[in-house]
């Protein structure tokens, strides 16, 4: 998935479609504005449509008391849609005003890094920043770039954070800690940022084996294991748990996955986890925890942490040796 | 707890939302982060490929976002019951169809989490009304 910048592909258009004040005050405002998001819903079945908006006094930015639709399309679509418009409402019982723009700008496209800020885990442990923000003095001296991009993995998903925060925790020895990891496997590896974060973290660790069943993801994580100088640690590889034979005996395993895969794949998970060592499940809702926790636990598996962020949490199994 | 700064709300194809034109603008000029938006979306609607979906998106002040999947509108599953792509442009004078009061209750139940409304009663009369705005008849 990218952006793509060519000029051709800058113009894009507008069609504003807005409720007659006397069809919104009058019988039940709240039918009127299900019947203009029904127009919105038929508009965007067309495929020259890329969007509907619609905006009211809730939304951002471009509140409006009197609610409307923005339709996003290409200045090409736009007259012929903007008809198609003006014919249905009627026809749902709407009547509009009716306008549109056709707009040259790109501003849009990097609005968004505007509001970007870097993270800092592990109690100032670790910084987490996009290239375009500068280092400052008061920055952990560990850190790890990435850019988000095309693959999951920014560090904003509390699933992500909840892993740095455990990695960063078994660096600093909030765990019970053997020895430090010496291989890690990290299934489900996105933009590859907890790969990278316990590179970052572990000097000792020098065998990283990153999965995910994207290809796209794999390519990705190799991109930002060279932007970060890390390449050399790291071997990405797109496939699953139960289709790769990845091995076993690695000292740190992270799987930041949805419970659907985590419970069927849980005996190929396990069996990759050396003993003494950790694994660190994620991408688990609050309330599938206990689902999830059953299918690992054993008394070669026992859980000794569960951390929580907002709706999600995390499980941290360390095998014991039977 | 992250401040909430206002809502987008969006009708866009079930794992088709791309960060560029025409979709990209909704969302960037609004200071949401694109490519996370469409990685998610098209990831949590991927069974509904193709299909218009209505999203709401939170966004926070620090334009952080997170984002709901809503029930088609009551005008369209209206148009689905009757069988027609659009209603009666005279809707006092041209019905263009019927629809049942089971009917009426099944959208209603349907669409109930959805809606502002104190009961099941209160949301197929809202229903109702929306059907004959339309120039939709509601049998008895």
């Amino acid at each position: 998935m990218s952006i793509h910048t060519d000029s051709e592909d800058v113009a894009w258009a507008t069609i504003r479609a807005t409720l007659v004040p006397a069809c919104f005050s009058g019988e039940d405002p709240a039918s009127a504005l299900d019947r203009l998001e029904g127009l919105a819903a038929v508009v965007a079945e067309d495929p020259r449509v890329g969007g509907v908006e619609t905006r009211d006094p809730t939304t951002l930015e471009f509140a409006c008391e009197i609610p409307e639709l923005i339709v996003y399309t290409t200045p090409a679509a736009v007259a012929d849609l903007s008809n198609r418009v003006s014919e249905l409402a009627p026809t749902l019982g709407l009547q509009l005003e009716v306008g549109s723009s056709v707009h040259n700008d790109d501003s849009w496209r990097d609005h968004w890094k505007t509001f970007y800020r870097s993270q800092v885990f592990g109690d100032g442990t670790l910084l987490l920043r996009p290239s375009w923000i500068e280092r400052t003095p008061s920055d952990p001296k560990l850190e790890v770039v990435i850019d988000p991009g095309r693959a999951f993995g920014t560090g904003l998903h509390e699933s992500t954070r909840l892993c740095l925060e455990v990695l960063a925790g078994i660096l600093n020895r909030h765990y019970q800690v053997d020895a430090p990891p010496l291989s890690m496997l990290d299934l489900g590896c996105g933009s590859g940022i907890l790969s990278l974060a316990a590179a970052r973290l572990f000097d000792t660790l020098d065998n990283i084996i990153a999965v995910d069943i994207d290809p796209e993801a794999a390519t990705t994580t190799r991109e930002n294991a060279e932007l970060n100088g890390l390449g050399d640690r790291l071997k990405a590889i797109a496939g699953t748990v139960s289709d790769l034979d990845l091995g076993e005996g690695f000292s740190l395993v992270v799987a930041n996955i949805r419970p659907k895969v985590l419970i069927p794949d849980a005996a190929a998970i396990k069996a990759t986890v050396a003993p003494h060592c950790f694994l660190v499940l994620s991408g688990i809702l609050t309330d599938e925890a206990s689902e999830v926790a059953q299918a690992y636990k054993t008394p070669e598996f026992k859980l000794v942490a569960s951390p929580e962020q907002g709706d999600w949490c995390a499980l941290v199994f360390r095998r014991v040796p039977a | 707890m992250k401040k909430v700064t206002g809502y987008i709300k969006l009708q866009c194809k079930g794992g088709q939302a791309n960060p560029a034109p025409p979709i990209g603008p909704a969302l960037g000029s609004k200071g949401v982060n694109i490519m996370e938006f469409c990685k998610q979306f098209n990831a949590r609607t991927k069974a509904d490929q193709g299909m218009v979906i209505p999203v709401v998106i939170t966004v926070y002040s620090d334009r952080s976002f997170t984002f709901v999947t809503k029930t088609p509108p009551a005008a369209v599953l209206l148009l689905k019951a009757i069988k027609k792509p659009k209603g009666s442009g005279v809707p006092n004078q041209t019905k263009v169809g019927k629809v049942t009061e089971q009917q009426i209750r099944e959208i209603a139940e349907y669409k109930f989490k959805d809606m502002n409304a104190a009961s099941i009663e209160s949301a197929m009369r809202s229903i109702a009304g929306t059907a004959r705005s339309m120039g939709i008849e509601v049998a008895s």
